[in-house]
This record gives C-alpha cells, sequence and structure tokens, in this order.
C-alpha cells in the first residue's frame, strides 16, 4: 500500500487517448445522418363509419344515390357512374396525382349533383381488387366537389 | 505589447487542444440521432402512399394516441412493425377501442380515437375494405378512420 501511494509523485502525467473514440463517435454520427430519415408530413382523408351499428348490408337510404362504381380489368379500372361509363384509369404511376385527371368524373357528378337533391349521397363501391390508388383518386375528386355524404359499399363478410 | 510577445515565444508550454467541448456536442447528437430515428422507423412503413389535393394536413405529432395499420402492396399487414393478418387483427382493434371508449353521454360506449389507414397505392381495396368493416363491428365500434395520402407537389409549396 505504502508504495501505490508514491504514485502521484512520479513525473508521467496519465493521459486519455481520445483520438480512438473520437474516430468511433464521429462514425457513429456520420452513421445516423445517413440513415435518417425524419417523419415526412403525410395528408390524410378523413372517413366515418355508422356510430350504431355494424355495416349494413342493404340500404335504407330514401333519397337518391350517387353511385360511383369501380372495376378494375387488365391494369385498367373503368369508373362507372350509375350504368354509365365515365373514365378509364390507365395510369400505373405511382407517383401521378391521378386525380387531377379525373375531369370527365368531376364534370359529371357536378352534373347528377345537379340533378338530384342537395346533399344525396355519394355511394363508391370499389371492387375489391381496385387498387388503392385508384380508389382514393377517384374519392378525392367527390370530396373536391364538396359532397359531404360519402359512404363506401362493402361485399358481405366471409364466413 | 513588446513584453507580451517575448513571454509567449520563451514559454516552452504545448498548444492542447480543448476537445471536451466537441465531444459533448458529438455525444448530445448521436443522442439525439438515435432517438429520433427509433420514433420515425417504429410506426410508419416505406410505402408509396396515393396522392390527394384534398387530403389535410397531418400533424402526426398531434394524434399520439391514434393506432396507425400499414398494409403494403401485398396486403401484409403491418402495426408497429409487428405483421398482422385479418383474423388476428380484431384483437389489437378491440383493445385500442377498449382503452378508449367514451364512457358518458349519447355516444358511451364509441372508440373517441381515431385509426389511420397508410395502405400502399398498390393495395387491393379489399384489405382496407376488411379492416373498415372490423371497426364498425358491434364489439369494436371505432368509428373515426383516417386514410393516409400524400399531399400533391402544389399543396406542398402552399
Amino acid at each position: 500500500m505504502a508504495k501505490k501511494r508514491k504514485k502521484p509523485s512520479k513525473t508521467e502525467d496519465p493521459k486519455l487517448e481520445i483520438a480512438p473514440m473520437l474516430d468511433v463517435t464521429f462514425l457513429l454520427l456520420i452513421f445516423f445522418i445517413c440513415t435518417i430519415k425524419f417523419k415526412t408530413l403525410e395528408g390524410r382523408l378523413d372517413a366515418y363509419l355508422p356510430k350504431d351499428m355494424g355495416s349494413q348490408r342493404t340500404s335504407s337510404e330514401t333519397l337518391e344515390n350517387i353511385e360511383v362504381r369501380l372495376r378494375p380489368k387488365d391494369n385498367v379500372t373503368n369508373v362507372y357512374v350509375g350504368r354509365t361509363l365515365v373514365e378509364r384509369i390507365t395510369s400505373q404511376d405511382k407517383e401521378e396525382d391521378i386525380s387531377r385527371s379525373l375531369t370527365k368524373l368531376q364534370a359529371e357528378i357536378r352534373r347528377v349533383n345537379r340533378a338530384l337533391q342537395e346533399e344525396s349521397p355519394c355511394i363508391i363501391d370499389p371492387d375489391p381488387q381496385t387498387p388503392h390508388g385508384h380508389v382514393v383518386a377517384v374519392l378525392n375528386t367527390i370530396m373536391a366537389e364538396e359532397l359531404e355524404k360519402v359512404t363506401f359499399t362493402m361485399p358481405a363478410k366471409k364466413k | 505589447m513588446a513584453k507580451r510577445r517575448k513571454k509567449r515565444k520563451t514559454e516552452t508550454e504545448e498548444l492542447d487542444l480543448n476537445m471536451t467541448p466537441m465531444l459533448d456536442i458529438v455525444f448530445n447528437l448521436i443522442i439525439f440521432f438515435m432517438i429520433v430515428t427509433d420514433l420515425t422507423q417504429k410506426e410508419l412503413e416505406q410505402l408509396v402512399l396515393p396522392k390527394a389535393s384534398e387530403a389535410i394536413k397531418d400533424e402526426g405529432d398531434e394524434i399520439k394516441k391514434r393506432l396507425i395499420i400499414n398494409i403494403d402492396a401485398d396486403g401484409v399487414i403491418k402495426i408497429s412493425r409487428n405483421e398482422f393478418t385479418l383474423e388476428n387483427l380484431e384483437r389489437p382493434l378491440y383493445e385500442f377501442a377498449e382503452a378508449h371508449r367514451i364512457l358518458e353521454g349519447p355516444e358511451k360506449g364509441l372508440c373517441d380515437e381515431p385509426i389511420l389507414v397508410r395502405a400502399d397505392y398498390g393495395t387491393p381495396f379489399e384489405h382496407v375494405q376488411s379492416i373498415m368493416r372490423m371497426c364498425a363491428d358491434p364489439q369494436i365500434k371505432i368509428w373515426k378512420v383516417q386514410i393516409a395520402a400524400a399531399q400533391s407537389s402544389e399543396e406542398e409549396e402552399e
């Protein structure tokens, strides 16, 4: 013990080698900077489901509806308003905002909406295999016409 | 002034760079990046969201309670990086709804918090439909559903 106490009298200064730690630290920093992906601000479309019941099997609406049907076939989605084929969505470009090109659909919805009672509900009836992007484009077009009552049809639950 | 110069030249002291403040900053930066990367990558999967000009700007951080459901192009459902199938998705939905039920008033029993459905552009819509159907189930009663969409470039500029 006595010998150990003599240590401080030695003239050598104990020095911490910082260089390797700095190297590692900077490597970590560069790694995190390169891998980081900041939370990109996204948009959202709000939808509300029925509050008091499950999905309805039959419609009890007495008002006339605007019915928009989406039927995909060979990478093309046909969009019908009522029974009329109005639009064909051919775009597979995920970066494109398709809703901007759906001018015929927008015009048809505006025409039908004016012809029907005010606040007539709009029912979107997409085929289960329709790409989600095409459904959102149609929904976006309908929302641009400021229709407030928008509902989706649902296939019966598989048992 | 002349005196000072003379002193400096004669002194034998080594010039030492003080590393401590730099190390502090670097460590702080590392901690920051570690925390941020964890938060951002946990719930949001890498998906191509469909663009929608009518989409409301989503202030993600404001709504911390909501449940985020990711569906990729192949229909694989993920919540906080955990994979689910349509068969076992009812459980997390039910638990989420139970935790956020309205206890009083005319809307008693409903789930007050929304879920966010983040589906890829190419996801068949049947997967989104199935989730909507589950939410509307009388046992679950989630009535606020948000559909994630990318804002088109013109909206972003605004």
